[in-house]
């Protein structure tokens, strides 16, 4: 085959030719074979496998955060004025309060003081996450309000709406007052978030988990640091907590960790996160089913 | 509830008046083929997510100065483009661990499970091919072909003349349909170590 009638091939698939060309091409088989053999390229490429829904949701959520954690001005790009067009504010509240809008340096915390607390916490939090998602796979009359959503929407919301399950058992008292009418600017009112109140880290996206992978890891490796959590003022420790200690996360071989980092709240959604040392992955996973909620490459550090 | 029905013009302004909702629906509609374009050119499941997750954020923070002289899929796409297109020179810059060689690839268990059949190639086959295209090839087709870019878009994105993406695109195309050995019956072709090895039974490769 020709580079000429490629070219052309190639041209009058994209429906870039001249009524000359067009001719021309539709009365050569051979060009007409070649337009069929790069219109199968074509399909092939455009045939690309959807991702996990919790990738989908991880994704949108990070956007989302991140358009919350814009400072007011800038998000409406001194459009306040305008009236926002068909929408309902309350939906769009409730939307809102999905993915609550959160400061990571409002809500971080010293990772090495707070890991007893936070892991006990996790634990529940993990648990609670397993019991749920059990629950969740055998009853899905919960998930059938929203008429309009279609399937994949369906899940999605399921998905949410078990982080926000996970939440609330972290945070009733807050949530109980909270649940309708909120506007859409949340940002004072807004209920604390699980991590705050577990003492867990709070990873709003994936440069907070490289962030906190990397400050953990920097933490484990210190000679000092890694044998010296049971000796160091931990007598106060509750029986829970106390057993936690004792406990390991699962590492997931399915994932590729080998290390497990620690406890934490990846986009208001208990995790565990863990090290992939091989690729240099951080992974933020639940450790009740071993699924991925969002992984980053952890930054160099240089040589 | 914002409706469903409302085009991403309605949901642009909606969301640049600050409604979250809206931004949402908004991002949701062009999520997949975010991702596809991300996919095609990252490469990698990872490095397409990194980069799919980048281009989200890149979109929101942009979102307020977004001035509709493009459709916000275009615009959309073109970020996620640039976002694959960095996410692939990082991947370059990353010092490789491990260098997988020929002595590396495990032994196939059936020596004839490596030829072609009547089937289409799966998208493991279809990957490779495009981390073995250029990537100015690459990243020409993934446009047209995913994101749907005309020929005008393109040559304004990567700042090239109509001709030039004219030809990439040819060019990129029928490197795939080789290196995936589609044939203009669409049937792939065996790889070309089969093809001086016929079978008793086998007839002349090309003949038809």
């Amino acid at each position: 085959m020709n580079d000429d009638l490629t070219l052309l091939a190639s041209s009058y698939l994209d429906g870039e030719v001249t009524a000359d060309e067009r001719a021309l091409v539709e009365t050569d088989p051979e060009a007409l074979a070649e337009v069929d053999r790069l219109r199968l390229v074509r399909a092939l490429l455009g045939d690309v496998e959807a991702p996990a829904i919790s990738v989908r949701e991880a994704h949108l959520a990070s956007a989302l955060d991140a358009w919350d954690r814009l400072p007011e001005a800038e998000r409406t790009g001194g459009r306040r004025d305008r009236t926002p067009t068909g929408v309902d504010a309350a939906a769009a509240a409730g939307a809102a309060s999905l993915t609550a809008a959160t400061s990571l340096n409002n809500r971080r915390r010293p990772t090495s003081t707070r890991w007893l607390t936070g892991a006990a916490a996790a634990m529940v939090l993990v648990l609670a996450g397993g019991v749920a998602l059990q629950l969740g796979s055998s009853n899905d009359s919960d998930s059938s309000s929203d008429a309009g959503a279609g399937a994949a929407d369906s899940e999605a919301l399921i998905e949410t709406e078990r982080a926000g399950d996970l939440a609330d058992v972290l945070q009733a008292p807050a949530a109980a007052t909270d649940e309708a009418g909120s506007e859409l600017d949340t940002g004072v009112a807004d209920p604390p978030p699980p991590g705050e109140a577990s003492g867990l880290d709070q990873l709003d996206n994936t440069t907070d988990l490289a962030d906190f992978a990397s400050a953990a890891v920097g933490a484990l490796s210190a000679p000092d640091v890694a044998t010296d959590t049971s000796a160091s003022g931990n007598d106060d420790l509750t029986e829970a907590e106390q057993s936690l200690a004792d406990t390991e996360f699962p590492l997931c071989p399915r994932l590729g960790i080998d290390l497990v980092v620690g406890p934490a709240v990846y986009v208001d959604e208990p995790v565990v996160v863990g090290i992939d040392e091989g690729r240099d992955l951080a992974i933020a996973y639940r450790a009740a089913t071993c699924t991925e909620v969002a992984r980053v490459r952890l930054p160099s550090t240089g040589g | 509830m914002v409706p469903r029905h409302l085009d991403d013009a309605a949901l642009i302004a909606a969301a640049q008046g600050g409604d979250r909702f809206a931004l949402d629906q908004l991002l949701r509609r062009h999520y997949d083929r975010i991702h596809a374009v991300c996919r095609r050119i990252a490469g990698s499941t990872r490095d397409a997510d990194d980069a799919c997750q980048e281009a989200l954020i890149k979109i929101v923070r942009s979102l307020p100065r977004f001035d509709g002289r493009s459709s916000f899929g275009t615009w959309a796409y073109r970020i996620a483009t640039n976002a694959s297109l960095d996410e692939l020179r990082k991947r370059q810059r990353r010092p490789t661990l491990h260098v997988v060689g020929e002595d590396d690839r495990p032994e196939t268990a059936d020596p004839t499970a490596d030829v072609y059949t009547e089937s289409f190639p799966d998208q493991l086959v279809l990957h490779d091919a495009l981390e073995r295209l250029p990537e100015d090839l690459r990243v020409a087709v993934v446009m047209r072909d995913v994101a749907d870019f005309d020929y005008a878009e393109i040559a304004d994105a990567l700042d090239i003349p109509l001709g030039t993406v004219k030809s990439r695109i040819s060019r990129g195309r029928a490197a795939l349909a080789s290196d995936l050995r589609l044939r203009h019956d669409h049937r792939p072709d065996p790889r070309p170590d089969q093809r001086n090895q016929p079978a008793s039974d086998e007839r002349p490769i090309g003949s038809t």
